[in-house]
């Protein structure tokens, strides 16, 4: 028989199912009278002979569920009847469908949530051709916290003529930290200026090798020309010829997607000539990137070992693995200096001292996910518990429900539904439910998400590329699928559940409920241990969080404001933002409600570290020079120490006499002090900071020390201070030696004005927009906020990993309890007369309450211990996200058990309490 | 005397060999079929007519409804074609299984 004969027959079934229904009806009714006439013409009475034909058929209903299920496509119809069925069952017991449909929504769209994010970081490739090729080089130091930091120029153009395993090796630059920026410190965004309003806009320098390695193609325009990023601007530093490439994003937000290219638009104030658009999308490590510049290294700094200013990707060879790469890597590593040429801080395969750094490749997949990877499997880990908890909560309520539809079944059954049909049935409502819950479950994930990148957008990586695709919602139907076949099959797996005779026989006696309770008792006892190795884990989050908040910053971040501006290199330079910058501080100062007002650099706590090289007196490091390495410099104005609330714990911070002395001064931070001169007194020492490194002058003057303040968490609350360097930039200083030499001013073109007060940052931006508009009409004030969103925003990823693991941790404890809860109520419904019997033979309330208590506390109990020994093997996994706790903390573990045992009490209490009341006459007459 | 179990998958051969005499209704078919087994076998409907069903759905059968001698309306089944050909085809493989059967048994 052909396939096309067999689907004409479906068809044709389907068409005319309600011909072929009569055509059955009457045929078999033919059959009846037939049988019938036979047997009255053998002499028996017209009733009695159609009873007897009848009986012969052996039931019409039978044999025509038989005919039915032997036609084509017959299942087809039995699906649209079990779901027919299935929708009028789940609709006459309304309270099971929507705490079913609730819990399914919540199980699948929290696992459907956090899948499109294990997607879109983790299983996506990136949105590179052939993105496995592509390579990231980072140098590490031994010492310090310095991990996949930057490259130094000379290295980077030297592995690029050294290797023999890329195509392409090309460098960029992003974010703070890049050292000498044409005129002042750099920060990664630029003001843009395209017809009246200005935006600030995340940048990249990169140089043509990085374009032709990620293998992008404008969209429109063209790519940076052969040489163009080499070529230099007039000024010396980084950055290239006034061309520019403008993201797609850019272009549709900024621009309205007009034709763009050929024109010209202001970056920070100097006419660019934007050259290409790139595709939607295109980015390089997550940095959001909206504007590409030509990097433009200057010849000087190519030559200088100590600036790590370069990241580093390279694109592969054909047939090269990344395994071959790492060994080439570390033969050059053997020897690096003799191969180029050069002593003194070369990269190396043994770094031993401060000074000495060593580079490894990496998957730029892998660098681009750093440890998030981790959190991200925790969340997907513990999602995955909830809907756990979620089947076996439906399971077991499943299940209480088949119990009290045995009647139904067996009647079904007794009308001719086989086994297999009935288990069909309970697993269509199964998936019925399950999909219905999933449809909501995705819907109850957009909403998630998107919420979830609003609050923390920049706490996991590649959220820009975060959308519930095509195989999300496959997820996600799997997931439902999966979830309703699990908990339709369960009360099948009861076989006592069609036991036809006993059914009809004894209606809802109890009998055996022994047997029939443990599978729901071992579900919900599994159902608490989950809930609570989830609940542990949350606790040790929030304790995280907890501990990250509680941390001594160094500064007092309550009760300020800050925001960041970038002013445009002015007809004075530097000189001319300083003064500008100290006008606009002074207006500020005079606002109501503002009590102190300062500038500085670099806002701690988000900050990459910079390691400059700083000549020091009397002091030498292990390679003898008097040279230290100084994690991060700040530039700062009057009364920073005072507004930041930042202890002065020897000597003193910058005062106005420092604007018109002689000498040059700096404050230290207590580690830099302890790092050069250990237990020396560091006041009037004398050290020579880099500033052709950092802000682009043309000469590194010598600073006295003058204070030493408390150290400042930079890179975060979780890590070390670092040694830090405070520059004043009120002090313009005289010239250096001589007329012919410029005042060395030293104002960074970005910096965060930071005041004060006990307003909100939202009261105050009119007034502040006004007073920036003031001193620089074009410049927009970015990132007004008060100093515990940046702080928040700091711990976004603890934060986001605590708040999501205390809901799904919440969500199955209530879930547990609902499941604790129902169990028991259910026995005691069903005990009622074993209850009612001992209430009248004699049983105290108490006894009653004991009596149920027990039943309860027993499930709990194993439940608890299981799920302690459950959390005390996992919780090591995800040691690394904790912060000051433990994964066994004790304390922890103890507020747990508490916590779940008063749960549990009050779960199992009310059934108890209720089987206490039970009126023996009333319970024994109804019987 | 009590009836015998048809063997299994032999209802099929049997109904298409009593439809090659002439087309039929299905409870012409269960008469003819005791008959013609001296009343040992007794086809119930309900296994009857799925088997009608199905033969008719694979083209064996055609069915038509017919007034029939007493001026009822009945359904009558007749073999088509494909139905003679698959009750030849039937026929002779049934013929060798009950002679390798007789012959073990009658070997043994």
């Amino acid at each position: 028989m052909t396939l096309l004969h067999r689907l004409a027959s479906i068809v044709r079934w389907i068409v005319r199912r309600n011909r072929a229904e009569r055509d059955l009806n009457d045929e078999l009714e033919t059959f009846v009278e037939m049988a019938a006439a036979d047997r009255m013409r053998d002499g028996a009475p017209p009733a009695e002979a159609r009873r007897s034909a009848v009986l012969h058929l052996g039931g019409v209903e039978q044999a025509k569920e038989r005919v039915r299920s032997t036609r084509h496509g017959a299942w087809l119809d039995e699906v649209g009847r079990d779901l027919r069925y299935g929708l009028r069952t789940l609709r006459r017991s309304p309270l099971f469908t929507a705490v079913a449909l609730l819990t399914l929504a919540l199980g699948i769209g929290a696992n459907t949530a956090i899948f499109s994010i294990v997607n879109a970081a983790i299983l996506q490739p990136l949105g590179y051709p052939a993105p496995d090729q592509l390579m990231r080089l980072t140098a590490h130091f031994p010492v310090g916290p310095l991990q996949g930091f930057r490259l130094s120029t000379p290295e980077y153009l030297e592995f690029r003529e050294m290797n023999r395993s890329f195509v392409e090796v090309g460098a960029f630059a992003v974010g703070e930290g890049v050292a000498g920026g044409g005129s002042g410190g750099w920060a990664g965004a630029i003001n843009l200026t395209a017809g009246d309003r200005p935006v600030r806009a995340r940048c990249a320098l990169v140089d043509e090798h990085l374009l032709a390695a990620l293998g992008v193609q404008p969209a429109q325009g063209r790519l940076f020309a052969p040489g163009e990023t080499d070529a230099m601007s007039s000024r010396p530093g980084i950055g290239g010829p006034p061309v520019a490439i403008l993201s797609h994003e850019l272009w549709q937000s900024a621009l309205g997607g007009q034709s763009i290219v050929g024109q010209s638009v202001y970056v920070d104030g100097r006419p660019h000539d934007i050259i290409g658009v790139m595709p939607p999308g295109f980015d390089v490590m997550d940095n959001r990137t909206e504007i590409w510049l030509p990097i433009g290294v200057h010849p000087e700094i190519r030559r200088i070992r100590q600036n790590h200013i370069l990241q580093v990707v390279g694109r592969l060879k054909d047939g090269v693995t990344p395994q071959a790469a790492e060994v080439e890597l570390s033969t050059f590593l053997e020897n690096w200096g003799e191969r180029v040429g050069v002593k003194g801080h070369v990269p190396t395969g043994h770094p031993s001292g401060p000074q000495d750094h060593t580079l490894r490749l990496q998957p730029l997949q892998d660098a681009i996910l750093g440890d998030a990877r981790r959190a991200i499997w925790v969340l997907q880990a513990a999602a995955g518990l909830v809907l756990l908890i979620a089947c076996a909560n439906l399971a077991s309520l499943v299940l209480a429900r088949a119990e009290s539809r045995r009647r139904e079944f067996a009647v079904r059954a007794a009308l001719g539904a086989s086994r297999g049909r009935l288990i069909q049935q309970t697993i269509t409502e199964g998936a019925l439910l399950s999909v219905a819950g999933g449809v909501i479950g995705v819907w109850v994930a957009r909403v998630g998400l998107r919420s979830l990148v609003l609050a923390y957008p920049t706490s996991l990586p590649r959220t820009s590329e975060l959308t519930i695709d095509l195989s999300v919602l496959l997820f996600a139907l799997l997931v439902s699928v999966a979830t309703g076949v699990f908990f339709g099959v369960a009360p099948a797996a009861q076989s006592r559940f069609i036991d036809l005779v006993n059914a009809l026989k004894d209606g809802n006696r109890e009998g055996g409920t022994g047997g029939r309770h443990r599978v729901r008792r071992a579900l919900v006892t599994a159902e608490v241990a989950l809930a609570v190795m989830l609940v542990i884990a949350a606790g040790l989050l929030v304790r995280t969080v907890y501990n990250l908040t509680r941390v001594d910053a160094g500064f007092d971040r309550s009760r300020m404001v800050t925001f960041s501006m970038t002013l445009p290199p002015g007809d004075s330079e530097a000189g001319g933002r300083a003064a500008a910058l100290q006008r606009l501080l002074n207006t500020v100062r005079q606002v109501p409600g503002v009590q102190a007002a300062t500038a500085m650099s670099d806002l701690p706590f988000d900050r990459k570290a910079q390691r400059y090289n700083t000549g020091a007196e009397n002091y030498t490091n292990t390679d003898g020079r008097p040279v230290a390495i100084v994690d991060y410099y700040q530039f700062v104005m009057s009364d920073y120490f005072t507004t930041m609330g930042i202890p002065i714990v020897a000597g003193r911070g910058f005062e106005a006499i420092d604007t018109t002395s002689e000498g040059r001064v700096v404050v230290i931070n207590e580690t830099l002090a302890n790092r050069l001169w250990n237990g020396r007194d560091p006041i009037g020492q004398r050290l020579r900071p880099n500033l052709g490194a950092s802000v682009g002058t043309s000469v590194n003057p010598w600073h006295t020390v003058v204070g030493v303040a408390k150290d400042v968490k930079q890179a975060g609350v979780d890590r070390d201070a670092g040694a830090e360097l405070y520059l004043f930039v009120d002090q313009p200083g005289p010239p250096i030696d001589g007329t012919e030499r410029p005042w060395v001013v030293i104002a960074p073109k970005t910096m965060n004005i930071v005041l004060r007060t006990s307003l909100a940052a939202s009261a105050l931006a009119q007034t502040l927009e006004r007073a920036v508009r003031a001193i620089a009409p074009s410049v927009p004030i970015v990132g007004l906020r008060e100093m515990d969103a940046v702080f928040d925003e700091s711990i976004g990823r603890p934060r986001l990993l605590a708040q999501l693991l205390a809901a799904f941790a919440g969500l199955a404890l209530l879930l547990a309890v609902l499941g604790t809860y129902g169990v028991l109520s259910f026995m005691v419904a069903e005990r009622r007369r074993e209850i009612g019997i001992r209430l009248a033979i004699g049983a105290t309330r108490g006894g009653i309450v004991a009596l149920v208590m027990k039943q309860g506390l027993v499930i709990a109990s194993i439940g608890l211990a299981t799920g302690v020994a459950g959390a005390l093997g996992l919780n090591r996994l995800f040691a690394s996200l904790l912060f000051g706790v433990e994964p066994t903390d004790s304390s922890t573990l103890a507020a747990v058990m508490c916590t779940i045992a008063l749960v549990a009490a009050l779960a199992c209490g009310l059934p108890a309490w209720r089987a206490s009341r039970l009126d023996p006459n009333v319970v024994l007459r109804a019987e | 005397m009590e009836k015998l179990d048809i063997p299994q998958g032999t209802l099929d051969l049997m109904i298409l060999t009593i439809l090659a005499r002439e087309p039929m209704h299905g409870y012409g078919i269960s008469q003819r079929l005791a008959v013609l087994s001296h009343e040992q076998f007794q086809v119930n409907p309900g296994s009857l007519f799925p088997s009608l069903y199905r033969l008719e759905q694979d083209g064996k059968l055609k069915a038509e409804w017919r007034t029939t001698g007493n001026n009822r309306r009945a359904k009558y089944y007749r073999l088509t074609a494909s139905g003679r050909r698959h009750l030849d085809h039937y026929r002779e493989r049934w013929n060798r299984v009950s002679f390798a059967v007789a012959s073990v048994l009658e070997g043994a």
